[in-house]
């Protein structure tokens, strides 16, 4: 979704070398009406952008789905702060640790006052998307249809918020603890603590969820 | 047999339990089994177009892989019967290849290098910072 935005991919394509890496299949779910008719959709397909150096250590992390425009807008800020860590006797790792400090304190601030955030977009979102189907699992009845489309709009929104604020600072404070690090050594930690999806459990942390209410457990373990 | 024997009770449950203040459907099967479902169905139904929202002059991918193009209008489609299964089938075989039951599209706008490994031996050459993208699924696959 997010890189079909002409002002996203825009920017990636000008200032990135971008990649894209899958850490596992992601879980589907499906419908069957028995009729022919079947419904397929995705669960907890969490994603993460990396901003790294040319050594692919990561410089910045945005967790989650993001609105286009504070997307694209976080990724042009991060460009210009990697060149500025590029200038000749530019003290990189003194500036990485006063960036992340700075950021940490930043995303504080936003959280305390969130109608003044960079949340403003509309659209759909991977969480939005999912929501539904999370709140199926678990039984729970949904809001008023007739309000769902302004829900769904307001939800990218809402996700941004969090992914700016609660989701970054966690980054942030990881980041001034561990150094540089790759996208591999640290996405499980941001999945599991950030994003809430434990990529080392089969259920990605969904099978309370799922089980919990299920009256039939037993049975459809005997077939 | 349990699952016989679970419905069993609740149909017993439910006639000698008394009347309640406003006729209600048959509540702790459906919520438990039937009623999540229909809810599922129905609120993935709702329409959103993001790129026209976020860039009104932007013409919409041919082949976007994201949600709201790939997998919300077979929901509505289905929701409001305007388009069989058949249709809603072929649709879906048009797809450039398919693995599985997971068509390939195409990833959006972006230029991806064919891996991280790549990304970095081009960073390394133009200077430029690497975005890495992580994701569940593939991302040139239409369910991810």
């Amino acid at each position: 979704m997010l890189f079909s935005n002409d002002q996203v991919a825009s920017v990636i394509n000008e200032q990135f070398e971008p990649a894209w890496q899958s850490l596992r299949p992601v879980p589907r779910v499906t419908i069957d009406f028995g009729n022919g008719t079947v419904v397929k959709r995705t669960l907890h397909g969490n994603v993460a952008t990396y901003v790294c150096t040319p050594d692919g250590k990561v410089l910045d992390i945005l967790p989650g789905i993001y609105e286009p425009k504070t997307y694209a807008r976080e990724l042009r800020r991060l460009a210009r702060q990697f060149d500025q860590w590029q200038q000749p006797g530019f003290d990189s790792a003194a500036h990485w640790q006063a960036y992340h400090r700075s950021q940490t304190e930043s995303a504080k601030r936003m959280l305390a006052s969130p109608g003044k955030s960079a949340a403003s977009g509309r659209g759909a979102s991977i969480f939005a998307t999912e929501r539904p189907t999370r709140r199926t699992i678990r039984g729970e009845r949904p809001p008023n249809l007739a309000a769902a489309s302004t829900s769904l709009s307001d939800s990218l929104a809402e996700d941004t918020l969090i992914n700016q604020t609660t989701r970054r600072r966690k980054i942030h404070e990881r980041l001034v603890k561990s150094g540089p690090v790759t996208p591999d050594e640290i996405s499980k930690w941001l999945y599991r603590e950030v994003l809430g999806t434990d990529l080392d459990d089969p259920y990605l942390g969904l099978k309370e969820m799922l089980f919990k209410n299920y009256p039939f457990v037993e049975e459809d373990a005997e077939d | 047999m349990k699952r016989l024997w679970f419905l069993a009770a609740l149909v017993t449950s439910a006639a000698v339990a008394q009347e309640p203040a406003e006729p209600r459907a048959d509540v702790a099967k459906g919520r438990v089994v039937e009623r999540p479902t229909e809810i599922l169905v129905a609120e993935l139904s709702v329409p959103v177009d993001l790129a026209a929202e976020t860039a009104p002059e932007a013409k919409p991918a041919a082949a976007d892989r994201t949600k709201r193009a790939v997998i919300e209008p077979a929901a509505e489609a289905i929701v409001r019967g305007t388009q069989p299964p058949d249709a809603a089938a072929a649709e879906e075989s048009t797809a450039a290849t398919v693995a599985d039951d997971n068509p390939r599209v195409e990833p959006g706008k972006v230029q991806w290098h064919d891996g991280v490994d790549a990304a970095i031996t081009a960073a390394k050459s133009s200077g430029k910072p690497i975005l890495v993208f992580h994701l569940l699924g593939e991302l040139d696959q239409r369910f991810t």
